[in-house]
């Protein structure tokens, strides 16, 4: 029994146990504590656009649907609006772009959304198809240009510095964290998406509006991923064809090691940005101590295998309840 | 008052008349039981009042309401009707206050969920039904009892219900949990809410309903008040007087059976999926062994610990003599013991392949030909042979079995059973849902051609069905053998007397 309790608590606190731990193997790896205010936001500066993408997944995976094509949503609305003010319409100046990018996101999201609610598409297999589609017509809209440069310095606003000092990048995406903790866990919204996620056939028997909200939770995902983009592009003050190309394992993987459950209907928002968080740390933590590439793609291909043996566990650990 | 009342209704399924004539007269504050035998139109009589499905003829009034009324399932929510089922329909990681008010949190006017008044709400009305649990709770940890308590609240009291259906909601709770949910259905009829309790257990409808009504045959056959009436009168009109043909089918093979005694299966101590309680069972070669048993019982457990589907926690399980300890079904099936599942479509079919593999599907290594490859022609052989045998109605063996109707269906299953040639036939409910005439054909089928190969044991909640087939039946309640009769010695209204008397 003594082991079952102990096992449970650690798979239900799987962030904390693994931020503590990846904290202290960098400062016996760096000899000395390696968080301070610099490293910190430069963690999340630099993974800005992992931090949206895996709020997007984690609030999809919370109504109990999928989303993959969250990455590619990114990758097009960005290089649309990129690509709308530097060679389209070179009038139409930087704030419209943005709009225009994020505009793209969110009628993404829409059309994936009613093809999930309304079509009752498998949400897996659509936002798979959807993904490879928006991968194709971003390459085909580039026509062999493999970068958009040119950029105007407001389109990459993430990478301004702002009030004490710190980038803008990083403000957005506390900012964003903040307002959907709050959307998640104080609005009407909120409680109806945990109750979809949770039973959908108790949730529409009890009144609540499935098909709406599910909607809007597509929206709001294609929203953030294509603010995702903006980030991305700011950052880098360019826009590859390949921007966020596999990125949503990274995504889904943050997400469950965050406490979001791959059946939905449960996770926190402060969770997912532990998940986030501990995803980032790994990375920072092998580019200073300079590890291979090639090492850095096996320990992160084994991380999304640990979010998945995590989420199966947590299933083992619920079901010891019945025993 | 009357809350509601149908007049005639009748509902026609395809083969059967489900509801034929019924009137049915529900008052304002009352419990009303509603009884019968599985089959008899209950689930069909509530689905018509909560407007799940439409009726063939027949009016419906509610409420004093002159006007007969059309009642759809989102009609339903608005005129306060609801059903509790079975399996509390509640959201696992939410709070206890939030699964009360589902989908009507109180909120301001920028979508924020006011979590004090929410909090607060929930504990008055916890506090008003004399329940002392932390509402911020998750539903998760509770324990079904007082999910089902929840679930009841919910419609009672939050949702301001007027019509509340309990479709054997209390089926899975204990002594100690059905105390407490009687107790809240009270105090609920108290204030004016009507309620139709549907149970299997007579004295709990004797211990808690104010009315009772027995349905058979989608008829109904009386309506009384519980003060004029006893367990002994409604245990009469549920059977009805139709008197059981026991051995129905003159058992060819009775005198072979009789002869060589030899254990088949024999079960010692068994312990296990929750419910199962020291299981001591034994089965002979040639017999048919009944267990009969009402929903939650543990039959279809004892089957799935017996082939190995289920982890046993304890106990023997021997075969011809051997002690086995079944890992699989795999492993069962080398021993040639298999089980026809009691959910046909979930667990049973394989519903967009063709009859053919259906049949097959168990026993491919028959059909290997000497480079490992199946050999068509001897399992289409085979499959014919078997849907000539079982009279399984299809336009050919290559159809897909979605198409065909649930006796056959039932039939192709028992078919792929035969082929495995077993000694242990173990059927979980094998007429459950199919039409008369496919179930006379298996009963038939299970007596003539299934006991001459091998041992039978059969569970059914359909006690006609093991009166007619069976030489031994044994009686299971609460996951507990109770008793066991010789065919002769019982029928069916002994069987029902039993089933409530042995209640503690």
């Amino acid at each position: 029994m003594i082991k079952r309790r102990f096992f449970k608590i650690i798979i239900q606190n799987s962030v904390s146990f693994l931020l503590v731990f990846s904290f202290l193997l960098s400062s016996i790896i760096f000899k000395g504590f390696f968080l301070n205010k610099y490293n910190l936001e430069s963690i999340i500066f630099d993974n800005a656009g992992l931090a949206l993408l895996v709020l997007a997944e984690a609030i999809v995976l919370i109504s109990g649907n999928y989303d993959l094509s969250i990455e590619s949503t990114l990758g097009i609305s960005v290089m649309i609006g990129a690509l709308s003010i530097v060679s389209w319409f070179s009038s139409i100046g930087y704030f419209l772009g943005i709009i225009i990018t994020l505009a793209i996101g969110t009628i993404i999201g829409l059309i994936i959304g009613y093809m999930v609610v309304k079509q009752k598409i498998n949400s897996l297999l659509l936002t798979l198809s959807a993904s490879i589609v928006l991968r194709g017509f971003m390459r085909y809209l580039t026509r062999g240009i493999v970068t958009v440069y040119g950029l105007p310095q407001e389109f990459c606003f993430s990478d301004f510095r702002t009030i004490f000092n710190i980038k803008f990048g990083v403000i957005v995406v506390i900012i964003i964290y903040i307002f959907f903790h709050l959307l998640m866990t104080k609005t009407r919204f909120g409680y109806e998406v945990f109750a979809i996620g949770g039973n959908k056939e108790s949730a529409f028997r009890a009144g609540i509006s499935v098909e709406k909200n599910l909607l809007i939770v597509y929206m709001l995902s294609g929203f953030i991923s294509a603010l995702a983009g903006l980030l991305m592009a700011g950052q880098m003050g360019c826009v590859p064809n390949s921007l966020g190309e596999n990125m949503v394992f990274y995504a889904l993987a943050g997400s469950v090691i965050g406490g979001v459950s791959l059946l939905g209907g449960q996770g926190s928002i402060i969770g997912v940005f532990g998940g986030f968080l501990f995803l980032a740390l790994v990375r920072n933590i092998s580019m200073i101590a300079m590890f291979s590439p090639y090492a850095l793609s096996i320990m992160q291909g084994l991380l999304v295998f640990i979010a998945v043996l995590i989420n199966s566990f947590r299933g083992i650990s619920k079901n010891f309840k019945n025993y | 008052m009357i809350t509601m009342r149908l007049k005639n209704i009748v509902k026609k399924f395809p083969g059967t008349i489900a509801l034929n004539n019924v009137n049915f007269i529900l008052k304002a504050g009352t419990i009303h039981g509603l009884v019968g035998k599985n089959g008899a139109g209950k689930t069909t009589l509530i689905n018509v009042m909560s407007g799940r499905i439409q009726t063939d003829s027949g009016n419906i009034f509610l409420f004093e309401n002159k006007n007969v009324i059309r009642i759809d399932p989102h009609k339903a929510i608005q005129l306060g009707i609801a059903v509790v089922p079975q399996e509390p329909e509640d959201i696992q990681y939410m709070t206890i206050a939030q699964n009360l008010f589902l989908g009507n949190w109180p909120a301001n006017k920028w979508g924020f969920v006011k979590i004090n008044e929410l909090n607060q709400k929930a504990r008055k009305i916890c506090k008003n039904c004399k329940l002392d649990i932390d509402i911020a709770k998750n539903v998760s940890e509770l324990n079904i009892a007082e999910r089902q308590i929840i679930s009841m609240i919910k419609a009672f009291y939050t949702q301001k219900n007027r019509i509340v259906i309990l479709d054997e909601a209390t089926a899975a709770l204990d002594k100690y949990g059905r105390e407490e949910v009687h107790r809240i259905v009270r105090e609920a009829a108290d204030t004016g809410i009507s309620i139709v309790y549907i149970s299997h257990e007579l004295e709990e409808i004797f211990n808690i309903c104010t009315d009772v009504t027995v349905l058979r045959d989608g008829v109904n056959i009386a309506t009384k008040k519980i003060k004029e009436t006893n367990i002994k009168e409604i245990t009469h009109l549920i059977v009805g007087s139709k008197l059981v043909n026991k051995y129905y089918y003159n058992r060819i093979n009775s005198k072979f059976f009789e002869r060589d005694k030899e254990e088949v299966l024999s079960i010692e101590g068994l312990y296990g999926s929750d419910v199962l309680n020291n299981i001591n069972l034994k089965v002979y070669k040639h017999e048919i062994v009944g267990l009969a048993g009402l929903r939650g019982s543990g039959r279809s457990e004892l089957f799935k610990s017996i082939i190995g589907y289920n982890p046993i926690d304890k106990g023997l399980i021997k075969v011809n003599g051997n002690i086995v300890g079944f890992k699989n079904p795999n492993d069962a099936l080398k021993y040639k013991i298999c089980l026809l599942p009691e959910d046909r479509e979930k667990e049973g079919l394989f519903s967009k392949r063709s009859v053919k593999e259906n049949i097959t599907i168990s026993s491919l290594r028959k059909f290997l030909n000497r480079f490992k490859l199946i050999n068509n022609k001897f399992e289409q052989c085979n499959v014919n042979r078997i849907i000539n045998k079982l009279k399984i109605v299809t336009l050919s063996f290559n159809q897909e079995i979605e198409n065909l109707s649930g006796g056959n269906k039932q039939k192709v299953i028992v078919g792929r059973l035969l082929e495995t040639k077993p000694i242990l036939y173990i059927l979980d409910e094998p007429t459950k849902g199919i039409d008369v005439e496919a179930k006379q054909q298996i009963l038939r089928f299970i007596i003539e051609d299934l006991s001459k190969e091998g041992s039978v044991l059969i569970a059914s909640s359909e006690f006609e069905d093991l009166l007619q087939i069976c030489d031994r039946i044994i009686l299971l309640k609460k996951g507990k053998i109770v008793k066991e009769f010789n065919i002769s010695e019982i029928d069916e209204k002994k069987l029902y007397i039993y089933l409530e008397a042995l209640e503690n």
